[in-house]
């Protein structure tokens, strides 16, 4: 379609179920305008609601986003919130390259703010930071930026200041964005669903260490979901909550 | 075939005749230069070239190609020059992809052909989508698609022709059926009788026609792309052939099979039948073919000696055309590779 100059839209109804089209993704719309030498371009949006939270079991709760990140030729993006969902969807859908669009459904109706009727696009690339603090930046997207919020309020209670930085695009990373926050606050605990090996927290961790190691006061921690297969009964548990990040925020300010 | 079947015309005919001639000697050459390592692989059509070329030539100018890695027939046929041609197979600077991929595996965008895609069965899906697109459009574009035997075992095979004939789409699949997938023989791929028998099951038709005779594939194929163009919907074209050597230059076809059943298709050679033919109306005779041949090893004794002289893609190339525009990380990488 693409070929024909069309801007496709992909839904995959589950980002769990994303995998029979993962040679399409990997081997042929990332890769179409490398190898065809800038020839052929692949303005494709691809749309899938991901991560727990729902009592979804193993196939409906996954967040499949490092498989992606992965990969060259791709955009990766991650909203949470409805303004940056309608913001970067339509930077998505105006990008030259193809985007994967996860969108964190147990988010889906909890958080509640104004969208602008207008036509406005967030940056693709760009973090933000949703919360200033001077203690620990806490980096998080999608869904854990809400519960990153809530751990700050706690925090703040016993005086802790949080900065919280949502990531909004993971691929490419805005890791001047991060670079900034840690220089100020030499401490940082990074936060997502997905297990834990190869998750993107370990490529945050391994760029902050390159881009920030001498800015660093602590070493960076990671409050992530466990190496199994994503539970049912016990998806409380598996999903990083406030309990376990404020640990680790704590750990990481004694250290 | 019914009455209203278009026919090649003579000059078109003859056409097709010196493009299969052109395959056959080009293929022969890129082995020699294979064998002489200045091409790292490649994958012989020989036995399927008049096929390949037929179907090609049944295409209009706006229509689009979806070749895989044993096309060069219909490359040659959709305008793809040698030297061209030669430029990808040894990956130069002068490659339209700029030698970003293995040999074979073209991407035209002048020419409306899409980039190969290596794993099996994935054209079937590209195709299908473009297909899809120009209907949507209403444009008059119908896409042509080709594959072998042992696609029609995957999951591209599967989506690509239900959904083209779900929504009716114009697209052509030739499914070049040379009995083998890599060591692997077509009674081993699957117990339907036939290859064009699975059209059946996604509602339209498939057909078979002997891949050695190029008159019955070029018909057969305008067939369906009026079929197409006119939203009747996809055929499904099973051009019986046989791949009569290795599955690439890197394979020994003798480990798993005798030689038998290829001298008995070397005797049906789609490249002989059309010179007798040609000869029988009076069109062509032996100083005419004498000639032709000599011109074409001429031809490509130059483009063989240009490709050679080719430099290879810039250093720097290695980050273009990951994205659109180029971003930090990749700014940054690059700096490794710069002197
Ligand atoms: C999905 C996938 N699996 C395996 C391969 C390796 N491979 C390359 S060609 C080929 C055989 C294909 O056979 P067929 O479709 O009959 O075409 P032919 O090579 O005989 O022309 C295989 C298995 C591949 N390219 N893609």
């Amino acid at each position: 379609m693409c070929l024909y100059g069309l801007r496709p839209v992909a839904e995959i109804q589950f980002a769990d179920f994303v995998y029979p089209a993962f040679d399409q993704i990997v081997n042929e719309l990332a890769k179409y305008r490398y190898r065809s030498g800038g020839q052929f371009g692949c303005p494709v949006v691809v749309r899938m609601p991901s991560g727990g939270g729902v009592k979804g079991g193993h196939c409906h709760s996954q967040s499949p986003e490092s498989y992606f990140v992965h990969t060259a030729g791709l955009k990766v993006v991650m909203p949470s919130n409805p303004y940056d969902a309608k913001g970067l969807l339509l930077a998505a859908l105006r990008d030259e390259d193809p985007v994967i669009f996860f969108e964190p459904k147990s988010i889906y109706r909890t958080e509640k703010i104004e969208v602008p009727a207008s036509d406005f696009t967030v940056r693709l690339g760009k973090a933000a930071t949703v919360r200033e603090g001077s203690d620990v930046t806490v980096i998080a997207y999608g869904a854990m930026v809400p519960l990153a919020l809530r751990a700050a309020d706690t925090a703040s209670k016993d005086g802790i200041g949080l900065e919280v930085i949502d990531l909004r695009t993971l691929l490419p990373l805005d890791i001047d964005h991060l670079a900034a926050s840690i220089a100020k606050t030499s401490r940082a605990v990074i936060l997502h669903e997905a297990p834990r090996t190869c998750g993107y927290g370990a490529e945050l961790m391994a760029q902050i260490v390159e881009n920030c190691f001498w800015d660093l006061d602590a070493p960076l921690a990671r409050v992530t979901g466990f190496d199994t297969p994503f539970p049912y009964a016990l998806e409380d548990e598996y999903m990083p909550n406030e309990q376990r990040l404020l640990k680790s925020i704590r750990q990481t300010l004694q250290a | 075939m019914s009455a209203e079947t278009p026919s090649p015309s003579s000059a078109h005919l003859l056409e097709i005749y010196r493009t299969i001639v052109q395959t056959r000697l080009f293929e022969a050459r890129v082995i020699a230069l294979n064998r002489h390592g200045k091409i790292s692989l490649y994958a012989s059509s020989e036995g399927e070239e008049a096929g390949a070329v037929a179907c090609a030539s049944a295409l209009a100018a706006g229509d689009w190609l979806f070749p895989d890695y044993r096309s060069t027939g219909a490359l040659f046929a959709r305008g793809v020059s040698m030297s061209a041609f030669l430029s990808q197979l040894m990956g130069t600077g002068n490659d339209s992809s700029k030698g970003r991929q293995m040999p074979t595996h073209i991407a035209s965008k002048e020419l409306r052909i899409a980039s190969v895609s290596t794993p099996v069965g994935n054209g079937i899906v590209h195709a299908t989508g473009l297909a899809w697109a120009a209907k949507l459009r209403k444009g008059p574009e119908a896409a042509l698609v080709l594959f072998g035997d042992g696609a029609t075992s995957s999951d591209g095979f599967h989506a690509g022709m239900n959904i083209a004939g779900v929504h009716r789409l114009p697209v052509v699949f030739i499914c070049r059926n040379n009995q083998y997938a890599i060591s692997l023989p077509l009674a081993m791929q699957t117990a339907s009788k036939t290859l064009a028998a699975k059209a059946e099951a996604y509602g339209f038709p498939g057909i078979q026609v002997d891949g050695s005779d190029p008159i019955a594939v070029y018909e057969a194929t305008a067939q369906a792309l009026a079929r197409a163009r006119s939203g009747e919907g996809p055929t499904l074209i099973e051009t019986a052939a046989y791949r009569l050597g290795g599955h690439t230059t890197s394979d020994d076809a003798k480990r798993y099979r005798t030689d038998e059943p290829g001298n008995a298709w070397r005797k049906r050679d789609g490249l002989e039948n059309l010179r007798l033919h040609l000869e029988s109306l009076g069109l062509w005779d032996t100083e005419q073919d004498n000639t032709l041949r000599d011109e074409i090893g001429k031809e490509i004794d130059r483009c063989v000696t240009r490709a050679l002289e080719e430099p290879s893609p810039p250093v720097s190339s290695l980050f273009d055309d990951v994205y659109a525009e180029m971003p930090r990380h990749l700014q940054e990488q690059r700096k490794d590779v710069l002197p």
